[in-house]
């Protein structure tokens, strides 16, 4: 037989095994373990007979050209070796999986089989197969085969038709062309692989340890019950239990993941006939089913839609459909295996097991088999798990959380998934106590009573000390004191709220105290504050005193509150009596805190004593290393960051050093002033503040310990600051709402653990929890996302005035009545070191077109890349952007702002206007007069047997019908040719039918019935009607010279239409010979132009644009190439001399009235009306007046008439509920990278749906008042259009035009741009392999297979040629 | 109907003529036909009886049976004419 091609079933197995070469993944071994009398050379040659008969277990692959081929030896390889085994039984079990792992020679053998004779009734036949000749079930009709041949039956000299059927004839009627994609595949939207355990990737490794059990008798009955019910029973029980094990792959993989989209591999068997099923050969085809978990949702709505799914991918399945997108859209796999094996014969009985080579495809994360080969009634189930995504300790966790989900499912199909859980209660006690911090009893009731303890041991100390003034702790105790009494005198019981509207000072901390020794809570106001927030704040607290002084007075005036100003109200505070009755908070509110809250609105977070005294207690026990430690306070008191500066310094003798407050509208660049003083021990900031301390060396200051919170840490900025600090000096990064009171997690930053993205925000504090739990409220398995929940004493008392919301944010614990647990809306997970890892806010995670994509992931890997300074990623519509009100058209040609790129200079004019000034003069050359066009007829006339000088494409508009009077006048014979395109105007056929017999001039009206179907394509692929149609007039026109033997089609297009589709500027840039080149380069666009794949290459014949030559025998001439003639010129002689009639029934200039379909989608799509670009080139080259391109732009389309139109040629415009949004980068600094290095960047760790779309560069990232980037500032910037930045790039260098041209040849492409994805092309694994090998000869290179995918443009693969070319150079030099 | 979809069965899909089959014999509890079966069968009632059978409907009641077949599939060419 000669080499064959490889079906694509085996060629997706043999491109993976070419990129795992060393690895075992595909071989099938099996065991048979034989007990009974066994005649040896009887089964010797049974197999023997069988390799005979099978031509699969004789055939070889070897590439020829870079490309695989099958062939099939003429005779047996190898004869089956009978060894005896000496040793134990256990002892073979080493050897059979030693030998599994050995290693096929592919273009040698694929099949190695053993007999080994244990006893003389004892005996194991080993046979591994590699999978590219065999699947499970062509092993099994080769066992019973080998049984058949064994017992004499239909065995040597048997029948053709008692042989076993021939892979290669099969294969032969197999198609050869691809076989085109099946609805149930061809989705726009596949579920992304799910992230199991929180692991997405296997980083490569094939290594897949196997874990099996068998199901009990219990199990098996249960399940077997299940099986019959009615509304899960399907045709078969193979089938009925194949839905039931998807319906718990499914649901445990939502439990191990959190998706709800999601699909496994499964593979499509393909043996629907006969002959099929007797094939010994390899027809599997492992193809994605898709299913789904809603929440609520039960085993059986979860069956009940698999069943569906399972039967459209049943019906859908046939040889050929597998692809390279396919195999990559799932990493689990159900493999439900229905083959059975059984007794060699009556006296020899048989245990078959199917053994794991321990590896399995690098793609396949978790796999589950299940079969039952020896038909006992009990089932086998198999899991392999890729040890990257399993670690040995998940691993084991595995099958009893499988079985947790089976048992319910047996038992109740009813219940809902959500509820269900899958850990077990070992498992659950060891999350929760892993969510426990620790338990410390020993704390202080309050922070005003530990103040006071403090006071009262070091009365002498200073407590606070500003520019102005410093208190020691006796005074600070006293002037509060005094404050509380005379604060009694004006509120007469305790338990109101205090707004403090102070700047940072000594007062504001006697203000804090005297509230609470008064019995109050006190409300912070920061100086800063808008007129607004202050309204909403006091207005829904109703405060019951406001602390204030005389500068900051005026603000409150207003609100008819009680106020006391600190400095005029002083004499009379100061004649209180500082020790009567201090009240005793309990746990009564000691602050409210506002904060912006996702909504907008302002909420209020009461705070008690207990919660803030352990907090408190735990900053001392953790932050504080030295006696009498020193705090700056530097930050807004309107934010509970500060907090920990405030008091942890009054409970252990040290001392708050006040940094006050900038002139208002000055930035606040305290931070550098307390570094910088070095006074300090302990400073508490955020990551903005961190970064304004890049670059300074603070090496030996006095500081050791920084504490992070407020915001994200990225690792990159820790290590950068911690290298600047004094060694020793700790990093904290502290998280925690405000609704757990400061800081309720944290971890000391480790350069040597925390090396990339954010670092973790560890460990729960000291009487405090948090936990990680899914949609259901169930904990999730360590590794996983989950939304973070926090309890203990951290949490707040709720939310001011606002029971439902502290009612729906403050929920039950899951597994202690009476605890709360505050619900953060934060996703995390636990790494392997046991700390909480912040992944993102939960609503920052978003569904973009049935993608999960968490714009955090994106920012962190976009910021760290080099140059790069900030960025933030935002799913914008763009074309929000671009419906705004347009506010400026160029003042010279009327080119709207919204058309994408345009720029104008201060004059208002457009870059285009300016360009076109630079070569107007270069262009005119290319402009002719009558008498040349006359000359081209007179060099070239008339063939003989032709009645037509030329063909006149007439439109019955101005242009072409004064275009053919032209013609008859130059004494030419033109037919016309005019396009029924069904739309066109009756005015207008009117005029061609009149115009053309008043001229004498024959008309050919053409048509297609496959109209409709080109205006659709032409809506969806361009956003107009006009492109569709104009291909269409050159297509028919084209069919119609050729008949006739016409040699010329004049078009009637305008100057200003050469401009907008062929006339570029950079035909004009060289003094070449403008015209030949020019000409040429036009032919060329042409010649692309018909072979472009689309909807009228589809549905018209267009073969004869498939070779040059049509290009010669029928030329195209362009009038107005030839003529200048004005508007008024031809408005003249129309009126004069031809009985044309100006268009009105179409509401406009145009003859078509289809013409508005194309607009209205066009504005819809792309903000501005597809006839902007056009006419604003007739506007400049004096065609057109720029008011009446300006009139005609922005008429209003008849919306009515659009839509009915739209119906009747079958056109759905993408409705309201399309989701227009796209994903944009912002970013500052990165002046080096382009927006297409940056996507090539991301390209390398994210998939493609979570690349933005645009990259747009800023002057200065939009901040918020607190520091944080401001994404209502952003969503107002918007974006444009994607395609503007993934225009064509040329190839650049002689690399990269070298692999253009083997790109070219390999894809069957006239033109591929160097950021052009391979993939995107049409490129799949055979053009891979065809690439790597012509690349490989044409740089004398070994170009690896996997390389190919993992660079996937012509850009990354020239950067790796060069490095590599250049290292090899290097290299040799270096032996000279 | 019921006798071109029985030989449509033994001859494709058993691939055995002189099988002895009823319109109400049990094709699928029986083991008769396999899952994959359903499906070429499926394919050959939509194209015999211009029906279209949408995946939420192949269940077993409607193709227990070739007597269940024919009803169905008549049910179904009933509801394409409203």
């Amino acid at each position: 037989m000669s080499p064959a091609a490889l079906t694509p079933a085996q060629l997706v197995l043999w491109t993976g095994q070419h990129l795992a070469p060393n690895s075992p993944q595909y071989h099938c071994i099996f065991t048979f373990e034989l007990r009974g009398q066994l005649d040896i050379d009887r089964f010797r040659a049974a197999y023997g007979a069988l390799t005979a008969e099978c031509d699969n277990m004789r055939t070889v692959f070897r590439t020829h050209d870079g490309e695989p081929r099958q062939e099939v030896l003429p005779t047996a390889l190898v004869e089956l070796a009978v060894t005896p085994w000496p040793g134990s039984r256990e002892a073979l079990e080493g050897e059979i999986a030693a030998r599994g792992q050995e290693l096929f020679n592919l273009d040698t053998a694929c099949v190695d089989a053993v007999l080994w004779q244990l006893a003389e009734n004892h005996h194991v036949f080993f046979l591994n197969q590699h999978h590219l000749i065999v699947d499970a079930w062509g092993v099994s009709v080769q066992y019973r085969r080998l049984v058949e041949i064994y017992a004499g039956e239909r065995g040597a000299g048997a029948t053709p038709s008692d042989q076993l059927p021939s892979f290669q004839t099969y294969r032969e009627r197999l198609p050869s062309e691809p076989v085109s994609l099946p609805e149930y595949w061809d989705r726009a939207v596949d579920p992304v692989p799910p992230r199991l355990l929180g692991r997405g990737n296997a980083g490569g490794t094939s290594i897949a340890p196997r874990i099996s059990l068998t199901l009990d008798a219990d199990r098996t009955k249960a399940l077997l019950a299940l099986a019959e019910r009615d509304g899960i029973r399907h045709w078969t029980r193979g089938m009925t239990l194949f839905n039931i094990f998807g319906t718990l792959l499914t649901a445990y993989v939502h439990k191990i993941s959190g998706e709800r989209a999601i699909a496994f591999g499964t593979p499509a068997g393909n043996r629907g006939t006969a002959e099929e099923r007797r094939l010994p050969a390899q027809l599997i085809e492992m193809l994605p089913l898709y299913g789904s978990v809603a929440a609520g949702d039960t085993f059986l709505d979860l069956l009940g839609r698999l069943k569906t799914s399972g039967n459209d991918f049943l019906r859908s399945a046939r040889p050929g459909v597998i692809r390279p997108r396919l195999s990559a859209s799932f990493n689990v796999v159900l493999n439900y295996i229905t083959a059975e094996f059984g007794a060699l014969s009556p006296t020899i009985s048989c245990r078959t097991r199917w053994r794991s080579p321990g590896h399995a495809d690098p793609g396949h994360h978790l796999r589950l088999q299940v079969h039952d080969l020896d038909a006992t009634g009990r089932l086998t189930l198999e899991f392999d798990l890729n040890e990257a995504v399993f670690p040995a300790a998940d691993r084991d966790k595995v099958a009893d959380q499988f079985l947790r989900l089976l048992d319910a499912m047996t038992s109740h199909p009813n219940r809902a998934i959500d509820n269900i859980d899958i850990l077990g209660k070992a498992e659950r006690q060891r999350l929760l106590a892993a969510g426990q911090g620790k338990n410390v009893a020993e704390r202080p009731a309050s922070v005003l009573a530990a103040f006071r303890l403090q006071a009262d041991r070091t009365p002498d100390a200073i407590a606070i000390e500003s520019p102005d003034r410093q208190l020691t702790y006796r005074e600070l105790d006293e002037e509060s004191g005094r404050l509380a009494a005379f604060l009694r005198g004006r509120l007469r019981e305790a338990g109101k709220n205090v707004a403090l509207l102070l700047p940072r000072s000594a007062d504001l901390l006697i203000g804090i105290l005297g509230c609470w020794k008064a019995g109050h809570a006190y409300l912070p106001l920061p100086t800063d504050s808008p007129d607004a927030r202050l309204e909403h704040i006091l207005g829904e607290t109703g405060c019951a005193l406001i602390l204030t002084d005389q500068e900051r007075y005026p603000r409150v005036e207003a609100f008819a509150i009680p106020t006391v100003l600190f400095d005029a109200d002083r004499p009379a505070i100061l004649r209180h009596d500082p020790t009567v009755g201090i009240h005793q908070p309990g746990d009564a509110p000691a602050y409210i805190m506002y904060t912006s809250g996702s909504t907008g609105t302002p909420k209020g977070v009461v705070v008690g004593h207990a919660s803030l005294a352990n907090y408190i207690a735990y900053a001392r026990r953790r932050y504080v290393t030295t006696a009498a430690p020193v705090f700056p306070l530097f930050t807004t008191v309107g934010f509970d960051l500060t907090v920990t500066s405030l008091f942890t310094p009054l409970v252990c003798g040290g001392r708050v050093i006040v940094y006050p407050e900038p002139a208002p509208g000055t930035p606040d660049l305290a931070v550098l002033r307390v570094l910088d003083d070095d006074r300090c021990d302990v400073v508490k900031l955020t990551p903005s503040h961190l970064a304004l301390l890049r670059g300074r060396d603070y090496r030996h200051a006095r500081i050791s310990t920084l504490i992070v919170g407020g915001e994200q840490l990225s690792t990159d900025l820790a290590r950068e600051v911690t290298a600047n600090f004094p060694v020793g000096a700790e990093l904290i990064n502290e998280y925690g709402p405000t609704e757990a009171t400061v800081g309720c997690i944290e971890k000391s930053f480790s350069p040597a653990n925390d090396r990339s993205g954010a670092v973790p925000i560890g460990r729960p504090i000291d009487n405090t929890e948090a936990l990680l739990l899914d949609e259901g409220g169930q904990l999730v398995p360590d590794g996983m996302a989950g939304e973070l929940y926090l309890g203990g004493s951290c949490l707040a008392h709720g939310y001011y005035r606002r029971p439902d919301l502290t009612a729906s944010r403050f929920v039950d614990h899951p597994y202690r009545s009476d605890d709360r647990l505050y619900r953060t809306g934060d996703r995390a997970r636990r790494n392997d070191r046991g700390e909480l890892e912040f992944l993102g806010r939960n609503d920052r995670q978003t569904k973009w077109r049935g993608y999960r994509i968490e714009l955090e992931e994106v920012e962190h890997l976009l910021a760290a890349q080099p140059g790069i300074a900030t960025a933030a990623v935002e799913l914008v519509d763009p074309t929000a952007w671009s419906q705004a009100p347009v506010d400026h058209y160029c003042t010279n040609c009327g080119l709207p702002a919204n058309y994408p790129s345009a720029s104008f200079d201060e004059e208002g004019v457009c870059q285009l206007c300016r360009g076109f000034e630079a070569y107007e003069s270069k262009a005119k050359a290319y402009f002719r007069t009558l008498d040349d066009f006359r000359a081209i007829f007179a060099e070239r006339p008339s063939q003989h047997g032709t009645e037509y000088d030329c063909i006149m494409l007439l439109s019955g508009g101005k242009d072409s019908t004064y275009a053919l009077g032209q013609l008859v006048e130059l004494g030419l014979k033109p037919l016309a040719f005019t396009l029924d395109n069904g739309y066109i105007s009756e005015q207008a056929l009117d005029n061609v039918r009149r115009v053309a017999s008043d001229l004498g001039v024959d008309v050919h009206f053409g048509s297609t019935p496959a109209m409709n179907e080109i205006f659709v394509d032409s809506l969806y692929r361009h956003c107009n009607v006009c492109n569709g149609c104009f291909k269409t007039i050159y297509t028919l026109s084209t069919q119609v010279a050729l008949e006739k033997n016409i040699p010329y089609i004049v078009t009637g297009l305008s100057r200003g239409q050469f401009f907008e589709t062929r006339l570029t500027e950079e035909l004009f840039w060289e003094d070449r010979h403008a015209e030949g080149s020019i000409d040429a380069a036009i032919l060329e666009a042409r010649k692309m132009y018909h072979r472009a794949d689309d909807a009228v290459r589809k549905l018209l014949d267009t073969s004869a644009f498939e070779t040059d030559d049509v290009f010669e025998r029928v030329r195209f001439l362009d009038f107005y190439r030839y003529t200048d003639a004005t508007l008024d010129e031809m408005y003249a002689y129309l009126d004069r001399r031809l009985p044309w009639v100006r268009p009105t029934d179409t509401g406009r200039s145009t003859n078509c009235l289809i013409n508005q379909v194309g607009i209205y989608v066009h504005k819809k799509e792309k903000g501005y009306n597809n006839y902007a670009f056009p006419y604003s080139w007739d506007v400049r080259i004096g065609h057109k007046q720029r008011d009446a391109a300006l009139e005609e732009i922005n008429e209003e389309v008849d919306t009515e008439a659009v839509q009915k139109i739209m119906g009747e040629i079958g056109y759905h415009h993408p409705g309201e509920n399309y989701d227009r949004r796209q994903l944009v980068a912002y970013y500052t600094g990165g002046e080096d990278l382009t927006p297409d290095a940056l996507r090539q960047r991301l390209q390398r760790h994210l998939p493609d749906y979570s690349i933005p779309q645009l990259f747009l560069p800023l002057q200065d990232m939009p901040l918020t008042a607190s520091g944080k980037i401001d994404r209502s500032a952003l969503a107002a910037l918007g974006g444009r259009p994607a395609t503007e930045n993934v225009a064509y790039e040329a190839p650049d260098g002689e690399i990269e035009e070298l692999l253009a041209n083997i790109w070219r040849d390999v894809l069957h492409l006239e033109r591929v741009g160097r950021h052009d994805q391979f993939i995107d092309l049409g490129g799949h694994s055979l053009t891979a392999i065809r690439l790597s090998a012509r690349i490989g000869d044409a740089f004398a290179l070994e170009v690896p297979l996997h390389r190919v995918f993992e660079l996937p443009t012509i850009a990354l693969q020239g950067e790796y040629l060069e490095e590599t070319l250049t290292r090899l150079l290097a290299e040799t030099e270096g032996e000279i | 109907m019921e006798e071109r979809i029985l030989t449509f069965i033994k001859r494709e899909l058993i691939d055995d003529d002189r099988i002895d089959l009823t319109a109400d014999d049990d094709l699928l509890g029986s083991g008769l036909i396999g899952s994959m079966a359903v499906f070429r069968l499926i394919d050959f009632l939509e194209k015999s009886f211009s029906v279209r059978i949408p995946p939420e409907e192949m269940t077993i009641d409607h193709f227990m049976t070739v007597r269940a077949m024919s009803d169905y599939v008549r049910e179904r060419q009933a509801v394409q004419k409203v």
